[in-house]
């Protein structure tokens, strides 16, 4: 490392979407937290070139209508920063429903977000209204099919979503209804949404119950966790 | 319905099914929401357009902060819904709301609407509708309701819609909107029960007298002649004034401005910081209403301009600013501004955007000051092909001064310029169309000695309205057919691949001649119109002119007799009763130069031209 060549710094930034909020998209609260790094007055850098930019990256996009417990962020520093001072400062310049849960400073080299962070985890609660037969569980972890056709545009495509599933787990909620629990695996070549397997379970119709909530509890790089 | 039941309404069923939901959740950074037990007066700004269009808007910006500062009032925003939205609310009964606090637009004291261009008339009577607020003042005279005011340009040719308003601020509304509030205040602290005629009726007339720039329509009794035209405009009461003068801020530098504006959610039109570097411009184009409603000119200082700009970015981390104004390059600081700006902001990738520079070498020379931290696009409106006709419409420019322009900006880089033009301008023949034609060849052909291409330009054509206020307010539109021919001989001579021409459509065009022209004989035909399904009329999708022609049908009303009357000198005006303080006299004096092809100079520099505007000049 020259002396002109400063070590690279890079924040990361744990935060929830809750509320509402998951009524904008993956742009719209990347461009909410861009603006929160800029107001707060972190020593971002910037991108070179014609149309310079923070120099940021975002993990997977959380589809619209989804809350959210943890999801990153980072974004390249030109010097450290204290980082209880810097979680305040952001939280102070964001809109209702994102919180920022934590800032961590990491040194050197980091992969971008989007091809790091390979597996999240997701719950799924269900009104007492919709029935998951207790078999389909069974049935859906058992079979290594399970075919969702996706439409983009005009186009129709059929889609095998069970290798993404790496987890699926019922259970009956105290007040009625069902909590499912599942672990989807986030590739390269593509991934399952839980909407997806949701609508396998019960159906589609039922799955776009008014009712239906899904929560992406955390989205991470599943050897490091296992490392945990 | 109260604000929690509305807002699981919303969440359940109505936001998880629309386009953008994000639209209808409020909560943005730096939005202001209040307990309304504590306050004596709301207010809810209503824009009759979609979020992405009103949150670009800098007017109600200013009133949203400025009321939101009093102890005793809110501000709270409402917008349009999308036609998706607008259905299930409908049918699942959920009304207009804030997006502040949720709160029914019924249940505020005072809702205020902007009114920023003609054909937003259908969708103010869909607010109102969606909002169970009586549609006339009339009905909320019997029945209550809020106070419905209105302000913004159209305030000034408001009276296609003027029953469906109880009050309109004519002018600088930051200079009334605080008295109106007050004397709202007064009125229900006096026990009244504004509910009542009687009550009612005070109150708007202590507004009308207030020397506020408030006009009051029913107040005011139109009377009309055998020609089909205004015969005649009356006062109901001896102490209204007559005409209503609009208000007018006269130090704009010592005036608030916003520097913590509602960051949006979504992405809006304008999604960026914004800096009002002046009010008001005297360079006198004659076709240009926002050139006389706002004189006279009044700048802010370079040093407060710097440090709203400094306050702004800190409290938004918007990434763009734009120095906004009718004439950005005639600040008289211009140079020094984008400069110290352009030092200040490169840091960290704030880019600055310049909207309306003259047609000048110089202005790409503060182009390419601000292209140092991002490239942005570079406009000039000639207007018009010909020194002649530019010479009627007093818009001096020489083509050489534009090709100038057009060279300095492709050798430094940029590969392309848009261009503004109108076609149906007073006097304009073939041969200005043709002159056109030449011009954006010769614009295009710049690039050449540069790096031996042909430089792009995209052409933004628009139809010339005769306005209200204007030297050719007396003039008719059109006609419709005759644009049409205009809109083929420009298409059929401009074949360039380079040069890509767009054209504002003439039929919605011809609307906004009715409706900028217009009487109260209008506002059944907009109610008609709203039955037949219209709606978002300024949007290309939604616009349907046949729906209008069975809405002018039904309500027995001719547009043509709107669209093309020239009015007799001598006539009395259909807004002849609401002045931006510039004398008629001097008004059809510049017609009268017009028809002769003689500039008048700007009064900044050629010495006062008496337009009766109130200023230090």
């Amino acid at each position: 490392m020259t002396h002109q060549q400063a070590e690279r710094i890079t924040a990361r930034v744990e935060f929830a979407k809750r509320g509402r909020l998951r009524f904008i998209g993956h742009l719209d609260t990347a461009r909410a937290i861009m603006r929160a790094v800029r107001a707060a007055g972190l020593p971002a850098r910037t991108t070179q070139g014609c149309s310079p930019h923070l120099d940021a990256s975002f993990g997977p996009a959380l589809p619209l209508g989804l809350t959210a417990g943890s999801e990153l962020f980072d974004v390249r520093l030109a010097e450290p920063v204290d980082v209880v001072a810097a979680r305040e400062a952001l939280q102070a310049h964001l809109p209702d429903g994102l919180v920022i849960r934590s800032v961590r400073l990491i040194t050197g080299k980091t992969e971008s977000l989007g091809a790091w962070l390979d597996q999240a985890d997701y719950t799924v609660h269900v009104p007492a209204e919709i029935m998951i037969a207790p078999e389909a569980v069974e049935q859906f972890l058992a079979s290594d099919e399970a075919v969702v056709v996706r439409t983009r545009g005009e186009r129709e495509r059929a889609v095998n979503v069970r290798r993404y599933v790496e987890r699926l787990e019922a259970f009956d909620e105290p007040g009625g209804g069902t909590r499912l629990e599942m672990t989807i695996a986030i590739t390269p070549e593509g991934s399952a949404s839980a909407a997806e397997v949701l609508g396998l379970l019960v159906g589609d119709e039922a799955a776009r119950h008014p009712g239906v909530r899904i929560e992406r509890d955390r989205v991470y790089h599943a050897d490091e966790a296992a490392a945990r | 319905m109260r604000p929690e039941q509305l807002v699981a309404m919303l969440e359940a069923e109505l936001l998880p099914q629309v386009q953008k939901p994000g639209r209808y959740i409020g909560g943005e950074l730096n939005r202001v929401a209040k307990d309304h037990a504590e306050l004596d007066v709301t207010l809810a700004l209503a824009f009759p357009d979609v979020y992405e269009v009103g949150m670009s808007h800098v007017g109600l910006k200013i009133l949203y902060e400025l009321v939101n500062r009093l102890d005793w009032a809110c501000a709270e925003r409402a917008y349009a819904p999308w036609p998706d939205m607008e259905e299930r609310m409908r049918e699942r009964g959920v009304p207009l709301y804030s997006l502040e606090t949720f709160t029914p637009l019924a249940d505020f004291d005072v809702v205020g609407f902007s009114l920023q261009y003609e054909l937003c008339a259908t969708n103010v009577l869909r607010m109102l509708d969606l909002a169970g607020i009586p549609r006339t003042a009339d009905e909320r005279l019997e029945r209550g309701g809020p106070l419905v005011i209105a302000g913004g340009p159209c305030a000034f040719s408001c009276e296609p819609i003027a029953p469906y308003l109880d009050a309109v601020i004519l002018g600088d509304a930051e200079e009334a909107i605080v008295r109106v509030l007050e004397t709202m205040r007064e009125a229900k602290r006096s026990g009244e029960v504004l509910s009542r005629p009687p009550a009612r009726e005070a109150l708007l007339r202590q507004l009308a007298t207030g020397g506020l720039g408030v006009y009051v329509p029913q107040f005011y009794r139109i009377t009309y002649g055998a020609d089909g035209g205004v015969a005649a405009i009356d006062r109901r009461f001896d102490d209204l004034p007559l005409p209503v003068e609009r208000a007018v801020v006269r130090d704009l530098d010592a005036a608030l401005y916003p520097t913590a504006p509602v960051v949006p959610l979504v992405n809006v039109v304008h999604d960026r910081a914004v800096l009002e570097v002046m009010r008001g411009c005297t360079r006198g184009c004659r076709f240009c209403q926002a050139g006389m409603i706002y004189r006279p000119v009044r700048e802010r200082r370079m040093e407060t301009l710097l440090g709203q700009a400094r306050n702004t970015l800190r409290q938004t981390g918007l990434e763009e600013i734009s120095l906004s104004s009718l004439s950005t390059g005639d600040y008289s600081r211009i140079g020094e501004l984008v400069t110290a700006l352009a030092d200040e902001l490169k840091a960290d990738a704030t880019s600055i955007t310049l909207p309306s520079l003259r047609v000048d070498t110089y202005s790409v020379e503060l182009a390419e000051q601000v292209a140092r931290i991002k490239r942005t696009g570079i406009t000039f409106a000639p207007e018009t092909g010909g020194e002649r006709l530019r010479a009627v419409i007093n818009k001096p420019l020489r083509d050489s001064e534009l090709l100038e322009a057009a060279t300095a900006a492709y050798s430094r880089g940029w590969h392309l310029i848009k261009l503004y033009f109108m076609i149906g301008l007073p006097t304009e023949t073939d041969d200005d169309l043709a002159a056109i034609t030449e011009l954006i060849a010769k614009v295009s052909a710049a690039r050449r000695p540069h790096d031996g291409r042909r430089g792009g330009v995209n052409v933004a054509v628009s139809c010339f309205v005769p306005k209200a206020h204007t030297p050719f307010q007396w003039l008719g539109f059109g006609p419709q057919a005759e644009l049409r021919d205009r809109i083929k001989f420009l298409r059929e001579r401009v074949r360039s691949k380079a040069v890509k021409l767009r054209f504002h459509d003439p039929e919605k065009s011809y609307l906004e001649a009715v409706f900028s022209r217009g009487d109260r004989r209008l506002a059944p035909v907009v109610a008609e119109a709203v039955r037949l399904g219209a709606r978002f009329d300024d949007w290309s999708e939604h616009f349907r002119f046949e729906r209008w022609q069975r809405a002018f049908d039904a309500a027995g009303v001719d547009p043509d007799a709107y669209a093309y009357r020239a009015f007799p000198l001598d006539a009395v005006l259909p807004w002849e009763h609401l002045s931006p303080r510039v004398d008629k006299a001097f008004l059809r004096a510049e017609l009268e130069r017009a028809w002769r092809g003689e500039l008048t100079p700007d009064c900044r520099t050629g010495g006062c031209r008496f337009c009766g505007s109130i200023c230090d000049v």
